[in-house]
């Protein structure tokens, strides 16, 4: 059930492609780079151009760039595969610098190491220590003379450059994807404990609905009980008691169904019968409830003013649910001797409108917007006090809405407030009620008792 | 010969106030605290009506409605459930009266569905 819609998801995968994509993208140009480079020195000292071992390390080189570019952009997100390509780079340099006749080792040896420990490490920090000191190392062997190249010459800083280039790309590389496998999971076990809470806030309301059903059935089979044997000796105050226990079971119980009605609307389904109902008995059941379970209802004063003909495409439950919640409304949110009046009139054709109006203190504007949605109250405080929890209205939007039939409210400060209620009056109305959707798929529905009521 | 009624449910708060209840009225009851309980007493003895809870630890109100239907006991039944959704209960098992209660319920509907179905007691 949804009471507190959570925040959608951004498209994870989109994201991680566009990163992956770039990833691909530096990857083979950086090696490109790399390569290239390394090949103009060695022609360079070589003192020839294109000599057999270069033409042999262009075409592996390119081969494998080709095998490369031809990957999916997701083949570049683990990272042993990027440890892999820097694996086979140094293996190829190593290679094509024996090959080529040139003593190289302590460059290989400095661009393994530093490739190797950046691909370890997983960050550019590290990378950056450890091009550092293959740059030391070389430096200083350098500077002794024990390299193939004069230390602080033109060759010796370009490999330094190289190091440094080659050993922090790879850390970046890694990191990134280290970072992004970390949010990958992070967000999983996010959606993974939202949906599981989700489920949990499901399952305990609908399990608290049902296990406050049964106390509330002893109390009030006991109730009933006391209420049978009460004498005619016992006080008036007994005898009021009694009335208040029964009353406030109705109402505990009528607030189980509604938020049992919510958790059931969030899941899609609510059983629904279309038939054509009679507004005039719904709207009296409704107001009969009203003045028996609401404090207060005493105070206002109510006149009802519909044919007895009209009628209403509906379920009977349902529509005396919506009336009653209206009438509720009226009483919770007015001061005491305020009037409600319900009439009905028809406005479009297709459907009747059915009005609750009152005149009492009114709704803020801003107030309006907000009204039927979920533990809304507008003003936390009339002239009757604050009570309910703020679910009456938000019930009856879903319940409009699924009936096929619209609800709309008008108000002006100190004047009073009117809620439209819009209900279809035949299957050619312009709305089509949501019936279907209510049939259970076992079938077991139409047998189904409604609420309150026993069915054979 | 008075009525018999099986009560079946968990809750022994539940159970003594309809026992309570139904004794008022004059008839003949006897209780059970689960599904396993209730088929025994079935079987050893005669009853008019059963007062069936759904959910009950040991054996559900549904296997003891499965289980009637394969001894092909046609005892009249109210189901007292919580939940609209709890009845389940497959077309081809209605032989038998077979009416649901939703908790809660009032004293006058329980006594008024109990007297439809085995009639009212011989008092």
């Amino acid at each position: 059930m949804n009471f507190f819609p959570t925040r959608q998801e951004p498209a994870r995968e989109e994201r991680a492609w566009s990163v992956t994509g770039t990833r691909k993208g530096v990857t083979i140009i950086l090696r490109s780079i790399v390569f290239i480079t390394l090949l103009l020195i060695s022609t360079h000292e070589n003192g020839h151009w294109i000599s057999w071992q270069g033409c042999f390390m262009l075409f592996v080189f390119a081969i494998s760039n080709i095998f490369l570019i031809f990957q999916p952009r997701r083949y570049f997100n683990s990272h042993r595969t990027c440890g892999w390509i820097f694996f086979f780079d140094a293996l190829l340099v190593i290679v094509f610098l024996s090959v080529s006749g040139a003593s190289y080792a302590d460059l290989v040896a400095a661009y393994f190491l530093a490739i190797l420990v950046a691909a370890t490490s997983r960050s550019t920090a590290a990378a950056f220590i450890a091009a550092m000191v293959s740059a030391i190392v070389y430096g200083t062997r350098s500077a002794y003379g024990l390299t193939d190249v004069e230390a602080f010459s033109t060759p010796f800083f370009i490999r330094l450059v190289l190091f440094f280039v080659t050993a922090m790309f790879a850390g970046y590389l890694t990191e990134q994807i280290e970072a992004e496998r970390r949010a990958r999971v992070d967000s999983e076990q996010t959606t993974e404990r939202l949906g599981g809470l989700d489920r949990m806030k499901s399952e305990l309301i609908t399990m608290l609905s049902h296990e406050l059903r049964t106390p509330l059935t002893s109390l009030s089979l006991a109730a009933g009980l006391i209420r049978s044997g009460t004498s005619s000796q016992s006080t008036d105050a007994e005898r009021k008691s009694v009335e208040i226990i029964g009353r406030s079971v109705q109402r505990l119980s009528r607030l189980a169904d509604d938020v049992f009605l919510l958790s059931q609307a969030d899941q899609g389904g609510y059983p629904l019968t279309a038939e054509m109902v009679r507004l005039l008995p719904a709207v009296e059941a409704a107001l009969d409830a009203v003045k028996k379970e609401t404090t207060g209802a005493s105070g206002r004063t109510f006149s009802i003013d519909v044919p007895p003909e009209a009628c209403a495409l509906a379920d009977a439950d349902v529509l005396s649910q919506i009336v009653r919640h209206l009438l509720n409304n009226a009483v919770m949110h007015t001061t005491e001797g305020t009037s409600v009046d319900v009439s009905c009139e028809i406005a479009e054709p297709g459907f009747v409108d059915f009005l609750v109006r009152d005149d009492g203190p009114g709704i803020p504007e801003e107030s309006l917007r907000n009204i039927f949605e979920r533990f809304y109250q507008a003003r936390k405080s009339a002239g009757s006090g604050y009570r309910g929890v703020g679910l009456g209205l938000a019930i009856c939007r879903i319940l409009v809405e699924k009936t096929g039939g619209r609800i709309s409210v008008e108000s002006q400060l100190g004047k009073g407030t009117v809620f439209r209620l819009s209900l279809p009056v035949g299957p050619r109305g312009n709305a089509q009620p949501d019936y279907d959707t209510a049939r259970s798929p076992r079938g077991a529905k139409d047998d189904a008792p409604s609420v309150g009521r026993a069915v054979r | 010969m008075n009525k018999r009624i099986l009560v079946v449910d968990d809750e022994e708060d539940l159970r003594f106030l309809i026992l309570t209840m139904l004794e008022m009225e004059g008839y003949e009851v006897a209780e059970a605290e689960n599904g396993k309980v209730a088929l025994e007493k079935l079987s050893s003895e005669r009853f008019d009506l059963l007062l069936l809870d759904l959910m009950m630890p040991e054996m559900d109100g549904l296997s003891v409605l499965k289980e009637l239907e394969r001894r092909g006991t046609s005892i009249p039944v109210i189901v007292l459930t919580a939940r609209v959704d709890d009845y389940p209960i497959p077309e081809d098992v209605q032989e038998a009266p077979r009416v649901c209660l939703l908790k809660p319920f009032e004293n006058g509907i329980l006594i008024e569905t109990v007297t439809d179905l085995v009639g009212g007691s011989e008092r």
